[in-house]
């Protein structure tokens, strides 16, 4: 996966709907249900239900597939950039820091988003530590 | 070139950092190789009271973790890579993630948790040498399992478990387990008269 990243010629948000699975390391069937299940889930990000399943899954695996990149992250993020840009509150940066760390490596990696559309990420802000239930 | 890497299983702190960073090496595509040997003691050698040596190509011998490993970053780069502020974080894990108490290691624990709350990687956006400190100090800790089982650390686990899942990183700490239990059936078949263990049906 290191070489990936530092091979890869990052894509534009124009390039990502058109963008090959075969960019990425091939998927077991369970990675492979991971990354439909949560292209769907982008769909409906403007309901809160869908962004804290999306922040759950991204709270135990760096990528949208578990530990491995594959094209759904390009998909989702397309989708969770424009959302997650209107995040500011301490409490929301609480309440999503998996989908905000998840987005930074993403526009960082794989996908070349311009300047002023990035995600702003302030990586040293203090957020209250998340206690496992 | 010739590079040879010895360490001791048995050390107080096993060096797991300079063997994680040996194995990138061995696994990458470079013209050189690493020759690894573990060695069933507290201390590499008699002389001397360390838990690691590196011979370097020069023909110098290198005992420090941290020495070990910027020499790696210097004479590899791209395959052990290194970035500016790196020796901050391997300091902190060579110094405070190998510590048996675990209120000590809770308070580190937290600050690195917390470190990751946005990040992926301990610096950047891919492997450094500390990702590579850090992760080989705290599998060598035998208080981590229970630790990163129970998820305490939510940050801490998921970057563990993306490196884990790494084959140079895991594999290479199987490689040593392998090493060191072919070295004890060595041993324990010379102190039997040289004769093979067989099986009793």
């Amino acid at each position: 996966m290191a070489d990936l990243i530092s091979k890869f010629t990052k894509l534009s948000l124009k390039e990502v709907s058109s963008a090959k699975d075969s960019l990425f390391p091939e998927l077991s069937a369970e990675q492979k249900a991971l990354s439909s299940q949560f292209q769907t889930l982008s769909t409906r990000l403007d309901e809160d239900e869908s962004l804290i399943a999306l922040n759950n899954a991204l709270r135990t695996q760096t990528f949208i597939a578990g530990n491995v990149p594959s094209k759904a992250d390009l998909v989702v993020f397309e989708k969770a950039l424009p959302v997650a840009s209107k995040w500011s509150s301490t409490d929301d940066l609480a309440k999503y820091r998996h989908i905000i760390r998840w987005a930074d490596l993403i526009q960082n990696t794989f996908v070349e988003v311009p300047q002023e559309e990035q995600l702003k990420v302030n990586h040293n802000i203090e957020l209250p530590r998340e206690i496992k239930e | 070139m010739s590079l040879s890497l010895s360490i001791a299983g048995k050390a107080q702190f096993v060096a797991y950092p300079a063997l994680i960073a040996a194995n990138f090496v061995n696994s990458s595509d470079v013209d050189s190789s690493i020759l690894i040997e573990f060695i069933d003691d507290k201390t590499v050698d008699s002389e001397s009271n360390a838990g690691v040596k590196l011979t370097t190509a020069e023909g110098k011998t290198l005992t420090e973790q941290a020495e070990i490993l910027a020499y790696f970053a210097e004479k590899f780069p791209g395959v052990v890579p290194e970035q500016a502020k790196n020796e901050e974080w391997t300091k902190f894990a060579l110094d405070k993630l190998y510590v048996k108490n675990f209120k000590e290691l809770a308070t580190d624990l937290e600050k690195l948790d917390a470190h990751l709350n946005f990040r992926s990687f301990v610096l950047g956006y891919n492997y450094t040498t500390a990702d590579i400190a850090v992760w080989g100090v705290l599998r060598a800790n035998a208080l981590m399992g229970s630790i990163l089982k129970n998820g305490v650390y939510t940050n801490v686990s998921r970057w563990y478990s993306l490196l884990a899942d790494d084959k140079r990183f895991e594999s290479a700490i199987e490689f040593m387990t392998k090493g060191l239990n072919e070295l004890r059936k060595a041993s324990k078949s010379a102190k039997t008269g040289g004769k093979k263990e067989t099986h009793k049906a």
